[in-house]
């Protein structure tokens, strides 16, 4: 038996103090993001902001100053960036939001083609794909995004209604939604860009959360029906988490591995494997540090399993 | 579940895998010079190929995105009746020539239409294809007299084209004799003016077919003719140049006619058009194509009052339209002067039917629909002539264009992440947990080979978003071996039997393994039914994967923990 973590004797509820204040400093970081994202003020994609993103190389190389130079007297607001591992060399992604109607959306890609044709005429800029979306759609995809988000939410809070009692389920979806807000607050602090993936990935992570802390609480569940008394309350939990220990790093480690992987699949997936990469990390913090404490916490105040 | 049923259920679902993934295996390991040579022997054999794999995302091979919102707002109520219907009508006929493998086109909402092309990424040709208004004109077919000049010029240049390019003629050379189509007359559709007439539409001819279909040698001194069966005549036996072609052949005979000497051969006032779709005769599916006037002799835009009905007398389907002021005059003069002659109805450059003229047609008139026509057939007809009468005014509010190159560059990173991933986590976990790390490797392997051919097999698009989702299963269904695995490493430090510790291991763990594979399987639900192109390619892949992951904890693991209780120790 080859063991890292073994069964160690940890006291984690004895260090609630200090992971709640972590935890509620980044929960908070995560809700000013929550609002900023409600108020349109964070980073959004240009598949909820409108906007056009192109992506393409120059046959020649280029400063990134320079291509900045070209464009931002027309779009002030323009991003560009480099793209380094694409089959081509001299490649960027170059990117311009919230576009007043769906005739200027389109409007700006040819404004945009035509100010590269003329300030590098001898340098040809080959687009290797373009994105363009008007504020409608980007309405749209808004609403789909909240509507997924409900649905999943919703689904998730009765599967988990069905499965644990009442104290395991409340307390199992304040540690998920914490690990939530804690990577939409980092994201926002980062200025990360929100987009339809980053969605994507924050509600996978909300289902990979809560199914670690429901390891654990299935573990207290059944050692508390050995212990007996008050006092060994604590321990009991304590002891629940280091036996699930281990199996939490393992699969934490495992899932973080193939999420870093996700890493080399470009662009497109950086900010999606960002956030899955943070929250498997804080959902693991959480499972062990946070999940559990609050269990204590409430028994503590008012008492239900230990009158 | 017993043993036995977990055995057997396993030994299907790898057969049944198998085949699944069968054609994906064939396409992902040709080469180009394979799929060169595929194409060469037989046109349209890797398209066919690609329809039956595992499809790739726009952002993987490529492609061309685009939500067209009809402008209603530009339309008074009539006009705005249908509208939407019109316009994805009208897409679907000039995308249906692109040569697309796969292309969705789709309503979404009241006024938007999607349109997704993968694999092509001529991005202005598609631009101006979606976003024209429909062009809906009347041609006349040419004689069967200059057609016959014609076709033996064509054979001889296809002859001499396929000797220049050494192909063996003989190996390709169509197939069995096609029966004289005794049925064909009877789906003709017929134009008669509306007042008066009857219409006996199955009064068929098949007396004096023409027939082009010889077999043996003449498949290699007249590929194009002996491919083409004449079908298209009048009331009064007079033949006209309309074909069915098999649609097996129809990606061959396209080529031919497009080739530089091909095109020469024919007069410049002259075409050979295709059907807009293709229709079921003597048991194949054919296209049919015609040899058309050129000359462009009456536009759809002075059709009005278009309807469907049927007809008092036969009870058969018809659509009538009412014509006004100086058009009705030129129509009536058109139709005055070719009757018994067939009229072609051309969308966009693609025939939608051929009626034959009955008489001429001064204010009112119809398009009887032949007797085999279905209601859908006639309903089509109506929504054609009314996209030609009321052009639905389209604009492009939203597209995505990804190259080829930076789609082949997104498969190739996900590949090789997917293949890194997956080589480090089974490193990994066969270090961790040993021997029964290396069973738990096997298992994931098999995981991940049932979740591409459920996608191969359920038509399911992989994105990249898709790719990210694969590697996330490969995380997920680890979950459960290492649940299993603690557990009855706990078990077995209590002093308990491998038997007994396995038991209680695997019992214990499946709770918690079907709680993870259950919530996760909600969210993916969630995003598939709310997401769009990318994000579904990842809920898709997502959702198999875990339901996958799920299975094969439930059965293929304990079958190979049953069979290892029979041993005293355990690698673990």
């Amino acid at each position: 038996m080859f063991t890292l973590i073994g069964v160690p004797n940890i006291d984690f509820i004895g260090r609630r103090k200090i992971s709640f204040a972590i935890s509620t400093v980044l929960a908070l970081i995560g809700l000013a993001g929550f609002v900023m994202i409600l108020l349109g003020k964070a980073e959004m994609g240009i598949d909820f902001a409108g906007g056009i993103k192109v992506q393409g190389h120059f046959e020649r190389p280029v400063s990134i100053d320079d291509v900045r130079g070209a464009l931002s007297p027309v779009f002030p607001d323009v991003q560009v960036s480099e793209v380094k591992d694409f089959s081509f060399p001299n490649a960027f992604l170059i990117k311009t939001k919230r576009p007043e109607s769906e005739a200027e959306a389109a409007a700006r890609l040819k404004q945009f083609e035509q100010v590269f044709q003329q300030q590098f005429a001898s340098n040809k800029f080959i687009e290797d794909s373009e994105d363009v979306i008007g504020p409608a759609v980007g309405q749209q995809l808004r609403s789909d995004a909240i509507k997924a988000i409900l649905l999943s939410v919703f689904g998730i809070m009765i599967y988990i209604a069905l499965r644990f009692d009442y104290r395991s389920g409340v307390a199992a979806t304040v540690a998920m939604i914490h690990d939530v807000l804690a990577v939409v607050g980092i994201f926002w602090l980062a200025r990360i860009e929100f987009d339809l993936l980053v969605v994507s990935a924050l509600l996978t992570l909300a289902g990979y959360s809560l199914t670690d802390k429901v390891v654990v609480y299935d573990r207290i569940r059944e050692n508390l029906r050995k212990f007996r008394s008050k006092s060994e309350f604590i321990p009991c939990i304590n002891r629940s988490i280091n036996e699930t220990l281990s199996r939490t790093i393992n699969t934490s480690t495992t899932v973080l591995v193939v999420i870093v992987m996700a890493f080399l699949g470009g662009e497109t997936l950086r900010n999606f494997a960002m956030a899955l990469m943070l929250g498997v990390v804080i959902g693991t913090y959480s499972s062990i540090f946070v999940a559990s404490p609050i269990i204590v916490e409430w028994e503590s105040r008012s008492p239900r399993r230990f009158k | 579940m017993s043993q036995k049923w977990r055995i057997g259920l396993t030994v299907v679902m790898v057969i049944v895998a198998f085949l699944a993934f069968w054609n994906t295996f064939r396409l992902w390991t040709l080469n180009d010079t394979d799929k060169r040579g595929m194409e060469d022997r037989e046109p349209g054999s890797v398209l066919r190929l690609q329809q039956k794999a595992i499809r790739l995302g726009l952002d993987l091979q490529g492609g061309i995105h685009v939500v067209l919102r009809v402008k209603l707002e530009e339309l008074n109520a009539a006009e705005r009746e249908g509208a939407v219907d019109r316009a994805i009508q009208v897409v679907r006929n000039r995308i249906d020539g692109l040569g697309v493998a796969e292309p969705i086109v789709q309503k979404e909402g009241n006024d938007r239409i999607i349109v997704d092309l993968p694999g092509y990424t001529d991005k202005e040709r598609a631009q101006e294809l979606i976003g024209q208004t429909a062009l809906l004109q009347f041609k006349m077919v040419a004689n069967m007299e200059t057609a016959n000049l014609y076709l033996p010029k064509i054979d001889s240049a296809v002859v001499a084209y396929r000797k220049a390019k050494g192909e063996m003629p003989a190996s390709t050379a169509p197939t069995s004799s096609r029966a004289a189509d005794t049925t064909s007359k009877a789906s003709n559709d017929v134009m008669a003016e509306l007042m008066g007439k009857t219409a006996d539409t199955s009064k068929a001819d098949s007396s004096k077919m023409f027939e082009y279909d010889e077999t043996g040698p003449s498949g290699d001194t007249e590929p194009f003719s002996s491919r083409l069966s004449q079908f298209l005549s009048s009331n009064n036996n007079a033949l006209f140049p309309g074909w069915y072609v098999n649609k097996k052949d129809q990606p061959l005979i396209d080529q031919w006619l497009n080739l530089p000497q091909v095109k020469a051969l024919v007069p410049q006032d002259l075409q050979f058009s295709w059907s807009t779709r293709s229709l079921i005769r003597d048991g194949a599916e054919k296209y049919e194509l015609y040899l058309l006037k050129r000359k462009v002799e009456f536009l759809g835009k002075f059709l009005e009052g278009i309807r469907l009905h049927t007809q008092g007398g036969t009870g058969g389907l018809a659509v009538g339209f009412k014509l006004s002021g100086e058009p009705s005059g030129r129509f009536a003069q058109l139709t005055g002067a070719n009757i018994d002659k067939p009229l072609a109805i051309v969308l966009d450059d693609r025939v939608e039917s051929s009626p034959i003229i009955r008489s001429k047609i001064r204010g009112e008139g119809q398009i009887e629909m032949g007797g085999s026509a279905t209601f859908d057939d006639a309903r089509n007809m109506e929504i054609v002539l009314k996209a030609g009468a009321l052009p639905a005014p389209v604009e492009i509010i939203a597209k995505n264009v990804v190259g080829a190159t930076l789609g082949s560059d997104s498969i190739r990173k996900g590949f090789y992440a997917s293949l890194i991933g997956l080589a480090l986590v089974l490193a990994y976990i066969g270090f961790y947990y040993r021997i029964s790390g290396l069973i738990a490797d096997i298992g994931l392997i098999f995981n991940l080979f049932f979740l591409l051919a459920a996608m191969a097999g359920l038509g399911a698009t992989l994105t990249m978003p898709g790719i990210a989702g694969i590697i996330l299963t490969i995380g997920m269904s680890v979950d459960s071996n290492i649940l299993i695995f603690e557990r009855i490493r706990e078990e077995l430090r209590t002093g308990k039997t491998v038997r007994a510790s396995i038991d209680a291991g695997y019992d214990r763990a499946w709770q918690a393994i079907l709680d993870s594979h259950v919530t996760t399987m909600i969210t993916a639900a969630a995003l598939f039914l709310f997401g769009s192109g990318s994000i579904k390619g990842f809920a898709v892949s997502l959702f198999l994967g875990v339901f996958i992951s799920l299975f094969t904890a439930y059965v293929i693991t304990k079958v190979i923990f049953d069979f290892r209780k029979m041993y005293k120790t355990i690698s673990i």
